[in-house]
């Protein structure tokens, strides 16, 4: 049975399908204002699959959410950011705009997809409802095609599932059945926010593959928003890391797992990787910063074992390779010395 | 070993009476055995559903077994008053699953640290403010924080807490209930490490429950394996994650580590999870989707076959290279 | 985390961080304000006004108020407004105070049993489903019949009418505890249920409480007002607010402020005991006191 998909082929080549420059979003708070984004830019490419890491309260979240404006403002402060979709500007007020993107050339699954489902109704009803508002299809019309797609997301007895209340089915059918939701609007983006982290381990590994196999066999392009660096690491072509609302490095996936540059990637990779002395794992020390008071230079600094005294002063994002950046001092460093 | 262990499950069951007259009940642990010895903290690793949290909450006593014995310090508990309970578990430490949670909200945290103390040691406030403060320090807190709310507590530094609850009693025995799983990636290093000295200065032996495999590998020199309520397979930490044997735990552990060359011989996530409310009257749970299969897996359910250098599996087709 | 987190701790203790929320509430502050002046007037009624509120003056009938000598009019009878409302916030007071204090009690205590028991808690939660079912005014009537009317018969009525809603506000919130895992810890830690109870579950049935109960003082007031005009409650001639309103009511057109002011009177009363009830839900709660 086919995927009911573009294939790869499909896809244009070249220009990014989804590109975020300088987003900044804030937000108010009793304490202060939350500094949740600060200048990230992030560009998909047609077919691409990208993954962002990062702890929480690293900005993660909310820059996923907006890269369709999707939170509300306010309370979220749009600063500064310019998204463009297809070569096509996305204005953040243009109602009708976003929800045809929304609706059809961006899906999002999110990291509890039971509670993504309304309780009080069978999941197929809820399916037909998005299906016909998004689409102006009837049910009866899309029926084959809704379960070949549950077919194709590995949901055995995908008519059954239809029939189920949100409750009655599994962490990891639910999370399969939103995918397979998402994917029947055949969009050209798929973003993932922590899909895999509410699930069994098993159920993990059904996603994950899912969304392996959706990156091989159609155009799909992807972004999984993970902090868990083992599940980024199977999927994605590169890899974007997020540390106090900032992007602190990023680069194909292969170079960043082989040789991190960023102090922050590289005891991130060193914990999650558990490499220790052997009785001991490598620790990061200390915790994330809080959002609304950032230590002035670089966020990171209080945690860093390499500080030094340029690092008072915000580090830019420079280039550590071909393809390959990092926002730290040491980089300039490095070049200065060779 | 009767003597001398600090916690023993000899055969124990526990089957959860069904909502409904129809269901004869779930059976969330089925003729589970286990001896932790001191020095020899014990791993149990397994997914959703496996029996762990019903495991940790019979070895707290806030379950009664259905049938088998529980054996505290030496003491069969199976049939015991809660009194009984009580002073048994005086050495026993207790990290629950959800540290935030453990604390009542409406009161200060040296309320819930002193917990265990106000049950079982005869102190007297300023006593006891003093061993809260040193079980704080102990965790890499400030005693001064002690008058604090949980809500104003990072992540990390709750779970601090909770160990130091745990420590208060100077257990010997601490049983971790999904100790790092609430946590950010770098918290969780910073909590194992915690333990690991915590294990080493104060010769504490853990049961350290998890759905993380990767968690119990620092804490525990054996582990076992429990899949729907049975143990599948125990071995030494160390062999289990160089060559896990059951197909299962290969399934388990092969979502970190992808390239691991045994992943052929496991069952895949759909396979596992077909087969996870699948309930067979004989044989095998996973016979039929096994790649490992043999005839008599229709026929015979395994039994925890042991196969030589502490390990077992409930495995017909490793019992039989084994042999 | 917030960075005071890490700051060394300036120990404060949980009663005078809940003052210092309560005082940052200016509504709150406000209400008690009133409220602390009104029983100081009620108490120091006599020495306010040289008026006796049950003797009219023949010669000031229907005296509309803001006339000299008479602040807030006097009725058909004569007698001074102002004197009536002073004398009767003596029996407002007790009548809204007395059976709320009463009933929290009882509810708390029934309530506790019933949300954390699973087997006394049945019997205590269906017999309080019972004493709901019974419509809230003929109870009242009931007990009036058996005690006739007064200020006993509506403060005991009115205890046994809110004990069960207090009672289920604490049995919701005990019910909603007892799988807690913080409950479990104390049992784990060897805790005893009586303990429990009164350790762990008190602390958060007691804002319940006194946040139902302020709020529904303020109903109350207007509840026993209520009684008054049904004639269930203080007697004529005393100054009962609730009587006042029902007299006033027969001459609404030509005498406006004879139901008026008392009605002002009971508004500002019960907005004033909901305006403290709500400062102490978050004086009360360290979690919403944090936030402001």
């Amino acid at each position: 049975m086919p995927p009911p998909l573009r294939s790869r082929a499909a896809s244009q080549p070249e220009a990014p399908l989804l590109e975020v420059v300088n987003l900044t979003v804030r937000f108010g708070s009793p304490v202060g204002e939350v500094h949740a984004v600060e200048g990230v830019s992030i560009s998909v490419g047609a077919g691409e699959t990208v993954g962002i890491i990062g702890e929480s309260g690293s900005g993660k979240t909310v820059a996923c959410m907006s890269m369709t404006w999707l939170l509300p403002s306010p309370p979220a402060r749009y600063l500064s950011g310019r998204i463009t979709f297809k070569g096509e500007e996305l204005r953040r007020n243009d109602e009708a705009q976003l929800r045809k993107v929304r609706g059809s050339g961006v899906g999002m699954i999110f990291q509890n997809a039971r509670l993504s489902f309304n309780p009080a109704y069978r999941l197929g009803r809820q399916i037909e409802e998005v299906l016909r508002v998004q689409l102006g299809r009837s049910a009866r019309a899309m029926l084959p095609e809704m379960v070949q797609t549950l077919r194709y997301c590995n949901i055995a007895e995908p008519e059954a599932v239809l029939g189920k209340f949100p409750h009655e089915v599994s962490g990891g059918v639910a999370q399969r059945v939103s995918i397979a939701l998402a994917l029947l609007s055949r969009p050209d983006l798929l973003i993932a926010d922590e899909p895999t982290t509410a699930l069994d381990l098993l159920s993990q590994i059904e996603v994950l593959s899912l969304l392996a196999r959706l990156r091989d066999e159609s155009g799909l392009s992807l972004v999984l928003v993970s902090h868990d660096l083992g599940v980024v690491r199977r999927i994605a072509d590169r890899v974007i890391i997020m540390y106090a609302g900032r992007v602190v490095e990023e680069g194909p996936a292969s170079a960043i797992f082989a040789a991190p540059r960023h102090p922050y990637t590289q005891g991130l990779l060193a914990s999650a990787l558990q490499q220790g002395d052997g009785e001991r794992l490598y620790e990061v020390p200390g915790t994330p910063p809080d959002l609304a008071s950032l230590p002035p230079g670089c966020s990171f600094r209080p945690r860093c074992p390499f500080a030094f005294d340029r690092c008072v002063t915000m580090p830019e994002l420079a280039p550590a390779g071909a393809t390959h950046q990092a926002r730290c001092h040491l980089l300039e460093r490095a070049t200065e010395h060779a | 070993m009767p003597d001398g262990t600090l916690l023993e499950f000899d055969q124990v069951s526990v089957v959860f009476r069904g909502q409904s007259a129809r269901g004869a009940g779930t059976t969330a642990l089925d003729r589970v055995s286990l001896a932790i010895a001191p020095g020899a903290s014990l791993g149990v690793i397994g997914d959703s559903g496996a029996g762990k949290s019903t495991m940790c909450r019979v070895a707290a006593g806030l379950v009664r077994p259905t049938s088998g014995r529980i054996i505290v310090d030496g003491a069969d508990l199976s049939r015991a008053a809660p009194r009984e309970w009580q002073h048994a578990r005086r050495h026993v430490g207790l990290v629950f699953q959800d540290a935030l949670g453990s604390f009542n909200p409406m009161r200060p945290v040296e309320d819930g640290i002193a917990m265990p103390l106000l049950s079982y040691a005869d102190l007297t406030a300023a006593a006891r403010r003093r061993a809260v403060g040193s079980a704080m320090e102990q965790v890499g807190l400030q005693a001064s924080q002690m008058t604090r709310y949980p809500h104003e507590f990072s992540g990390g530094q709750i779970q601090r807490l909770a160990i130091a609850r745990a420590l208060t009693t100077r257990p010997r025995l601490l049983m971790l209930d999904e100790p790092v799983s609430a946590l950010d990636v770098s918290i969780r290093a910073q909590i194992l490490n915690l333990l690991i000295d915590l294990g080493r200065s104060l010769s504490l032996t853990f049961l350290v429950i998890s759905s993380d495999p990767a968690v119990v590998r620092y804490l525990a020199a054996a582990t076992l394996v429990l899949f729907a309520g049975q143990v599948i397979e125990a071995a030494p930490t160390a062999s289990l994650f160089e060559r896990p044997l059951h197909p299962y735990t290969i399934a388990l552990l092969a979502l970190r580590d992808p390239e691991m060359a045994w992943r052929a011989e496991g069952l895949s996530a759909s396979q596992v999870q077909a087969r996870q409310a699948h309930v067979v009257s004989q044989g095998c749970r996973f016979a039929g989707t096994c790649p490992l299969q043999q005839p008599r897996c229709q026929a015979e359910a395994p039994g925890l076959a042991a196969l030589g250098a502490g390990r077992a599996a409930r495995c017909h087709a490793r019992a039989a290279t084994a042999a | 985390m917030s960075a005071s987190v890490l700051a060394p701790a300036a120990p404060r203790s949980a009663r005078l961080q809940a003052l210092d929320a309560f005082a940052r509430d200016r509504m709150a502050v406000l209400g008690l304000a009133v409220l602390v002046l009104a029983v100081l007037a009620a108490l120091l009624a006599p020495l306010l006004t040289p008026y006796d509120p049950t003797i009219g003056d023949q010669n000031a009938i229907l005296v509309p108020p803001f006339s000299p000598g008479h602040l807030l009019g006097t009725d058909d009878q004569g007698r001074d407004l102002l004197a009536r409302i002073l004398f009767g916030a003596r029996l407002a007071f007790p009548e809204a105070v007395i059976p709320v204090l009463a009933a929290s009690l009882a509810g708390l205590a029934l309530g506790l049993v019933g949300g954390f028991s699973r087997t006394v808690g049945e019997v205590v939660m269906r017999a309080l489903d019972v004493l709901f079912a019974i419509p809230m005014v003929l109870l009242a009537i009931a007990i009036a019949a058996a005690l006739g009317s007064g200020l006993p018969t509506v403060v005991l009525s009115m205890a046994i009418v809110i004990t069960p809603y207090i009672a289920r506000v604490v049995a919701t919130t005990a019910a909603q505890l007892r799988s807690a895992p913080f409950i479990e810890a104390a049992r784990c830690a060897g805790f005893r249920d009586w303990r429990i109870v009164h350790r762990e579950i008190l602390p958060h049935a007691i804002p319940a409480v006194v946040v139902y109960a302020t709020t529904n003082m303020g109903a109350m007031v207007v509840f026993a007002a209520g009684f008054g005009f049904l004639g269930l409650g203080a007697q004529p001639p005393a100054p009962d607010w609730g009587a006042m309103i029902a007299d006033g009511m027969r001459s609404l057109a030509s005498a406006p402020w004879l139901s008026t002011v008392p009605g002002i009177a009971i508004v500002v009363v019960s907005l004033a005991f909901n305006y403290i009830g709500d400062g102490l839900r978050v004086a009360l709660d360290p979690r919403l006191r944090s936030r402001l």
